[in-house]
């Protein structure tokens, strides 16, 4: 198996290629957003100059930016920076059912010690479970889409419904890295596409849809801005966690995302297990190269199982009761064939097609280019 | 240290878990299972959980759902909906329940309550009391989800429960359900005052010290629903439970 020379990057990613030194697309990649991205003295007066922004904007209101929350710790120290720089919050959480205690007691001393006013979306669980279900049996790697999805959508429907202009998000590329996009990569036209393929036939009247239509009304004509404070200032996670248990008495819950149970079954169990696919393999590399890590750590914790197979067998069986999943439903989806993204229609070529063309407009909107453009740029040219 | 338990009210509508304000307006604020999983987690005293609609559309409370209850719930739990026989008691029992809670049946044919302690013991039952005010009248017993007027009185009904076996009672003031400004303890107090067995305040509890009142109204038990599930001036859904330092400092003499 080949493994990129600089970061852990090995060919089970879609995409992948190396040059003579054995450096992968990826990790260019990566460099490249580093270098697009500059923290330091040039990120911190960039931040500045959204923060005036943002208390401009907000002047007459009661709210500067929404922030959504997950009781994880990337959207946890996002409050904390915001609150930091005299912003006005109004932190946004999405419940599909699955929140765990630790999250939402996170959650809740969060928002009261900062005292940040909090609002939740509570979907209709009939509805998220058949979505969740649907994108099980479509035999898609990425099945918390319909969380992703509902997530975002939730934050463009607060911050048009209270006129906030401004969306913070607590996305660190530097920790997280980017996600092949044969993985992740959906869109609502895709959602709908599935849940009438696979789905139940359950409605969806509470689920909240962000289309691509509405989306570019909220960007282009409402002029609503999607903010990653973490792009501009020093993030470090482990020195966050630290902080937040000192001073909000925060709690962790082991693994990426695993503050929520579906994301946890889905990153720990169903990826590995079926896919192959470990996407710490992309974390960690994009750790390594803003030297958060050693290359030997990476490897050593790539090495390790995401959790104890007791643990993992819970979370599979607390998902199948939560889903009605009988054993047999749950065998024929486990034994159907592994698809990917591309295997249904999305609008993902329309999407890409749009942004490169108007790449200077969105340029201008967003302050930045959008990360999936140049990663298309890097990682497309190199397939071709 | 004793002290007197703090129970969490779940109200199932259809599928999804529901909060009233004043046993109408409802609002959906989830999945079930996750709620009682986290009260669990958060090491609730007792859960209440109760089928809203069931009496309604005459049936039971579902079996299974009772079942995926128990599975989540280490605590003692108890059950209300539609109950009407003691088969039904028996297998809510088997399928995890501590305890049953019954309402409007026990209005409909009060000797019931007789017949279900004398099976299960007095323990297991708990007679649930809705009270309001009729227009320009007396405070009296509802049933049916608050929807039907017994014309009973609150005081005589409890002494009759309590004669009839009841081994609890659940009182529930049925314009302060949901409206988070406290108790009605007059009544409480005055429940509590005619009968020997314990009584769970219920409807209006909207912070901490509301529990403290009642207890000084003589209340054995303080249950709570919004409470314990909205967070904050946006009444954002976020499931919570005080901690046991926090309850016994709560109760604490002094």
């Amino acid at each position: 198996m080949k493994v990129c020379t600089k970061g852990v990057w090995d060919e089970t990613i879609p995409g992948i290629s190396f040059d003579e030194d054995g450096v992968s697309n990826f990790c260019n990649l990566q460099e490249k957003l580093m270098a697009d991205h500059p923290r330091g003295a040039i990120g911190q007066s960039d931040w500045d100059a959204l923060v005036t922004a943002m208390k401009t904007a907000g002047r007459k209101k009661r709210y500067d930016c929404v922030i959504g929350v997950s009781g994880g710790v990337d959207s946890s120290y996002l409050l904390h920076i915001a609150r930091q720089y005299g912003l006005r919050p109004l932190a946004v959480n999405l419940d599909n059912g699955f929140n765990s205690e630790i999250a939402v007691q996170n959650i809740y001393k969060i928002t009261t010690s900062l005292s940040v006013d909090l609002e939740t979306y509570v979907v209709d669980y009939e509805e998220i479970k058949d979505l969740l279900s649907a994108y099980m049996k479509a035999g898609m790697p990425w099945i918390d889409t319909p969380t992703d999805l509902a997530i975002k959508a939730t934050m463009y429907k607060v911050a048009r419904a209270e006129g906030i202009r401004f969306i913070l998000r607590g996305n660190d590329f530097r920790s997280e890295g980017k996600q092949p996009k044969e993985w992740t990569y959906s869109d609502a036209r895709q959602l709908l596409y599935i849940h009438k393929q696979f789905g139940k036939g359950v409605s969806l009247r509470t689920y909240p849809m962000l289309t691509l239509f509405r989306q570019l009304y909220a960007g282009l004509v409402i002029g609503i801005k999607d903010i990653r404070p973490f792009y501009y200032l020093d993030y470090n996670k482990q020195d966050a966690k630290r902080l937040l248990m000192e001073t909000y008495d925060w709690k962790d819950y082991g693994g990426h995302h695993h503050e929520n149970l579906f994301t946890k079954f889905a990153m720990a169990y169903w990826l590995p297990q079926k896919f192959g696919i470990d996407k710490r393999k992309i974390n960690l590399s994009a750790q390594v190269l803003s030297n958060a890590l050693t290359r030997q750590e990476a490897l050593v914790l790539l090495s390790q199982p995401f959790a104890s197979p007791a643990e993992l067998e819970q979370t599979r069986a607390y998902v199948q009761k939560k889903l009605s999943l009988s054993d047999v439903d749950f065998e024929r989806i486990w034994s159907s064939q592994p698809k990917n993204t591309f295997d249904y229609p999305s609008n993902y070529a329309l999407i890409f097609g749009l942004v490169k063309r108007f790449r200077p407009l969105l340029k201008r909107l967003y302050s930045y280019t959008p990360m999936s453009v140049s990663a298309t740029d890097i990682v497309d040219t190199k397939r071709v | 240290m004793f002290r007197p338990r703090v129970i969490p009210v779940l109200l199932l509508k259809n599928k999804g878990l529901v909060k009233s304000k004043r046993f109408s307006d409802y609002t959906y604020i989830g999945d079930p299972i996750n709620a009682v999983k986290i009260f669990n987690d958060l090491k609730a005293d007792e859960l209440i959980v109760m089928d809203i609609l069931a009496t309604k559309e005459g049936r039971c409370i579902d079996l299974d759902f009772v079942r995926q209850v128990g599975d989540e719930a280490n605590m003692p739990f108890a059950v209300g909906g539609g109950i009407q026989t003691i088969p039904q008691i028996k297998a809510i029992i088997n399928a995890g329940a501590e305890k049953v809670i019954i309402n409007s049946f026990a209005v409909r044919e009060p000797a019931f309550i007789q017949k279900a302690a004398d099976e299960f013991g007095s323990s297991t039952v708990v007679v649930a009391i809705d009270v309001k005010k009729k227009f320009l009248g007396k405070q009296q017993v509802y049933s049916v989800a608050g929807t039907k007027a017994s014309g009973l009185d609150p005081i005589r009904w409890a002494q009759q429960m309590e004669a009839n076996g009841a081994g609890e009672l659940m009182v529930t003031s049925i314009e302060q359900d949901g409206m988070m400004q406290g108790y009605d303890l007059p009544l409480i107090r005055a429940i509590s005052m005619a009968v020997q067995i314990p009584v769970i305040a219920a409807g209006g509890a909207g912070k901490l010290t509301d529990f403290a009142s009642a207890r000084r109204a003589y209340a054995s038990a303080m249950a709570a629903g919004s409470l314990f599930v909205y967070h904050g001036p946006r009444k954002a859904v976020l499931v919570n439970y005080p901690t046991s330092d926090e309850l016994l400092k709560l109760f604490s003499p002094s």
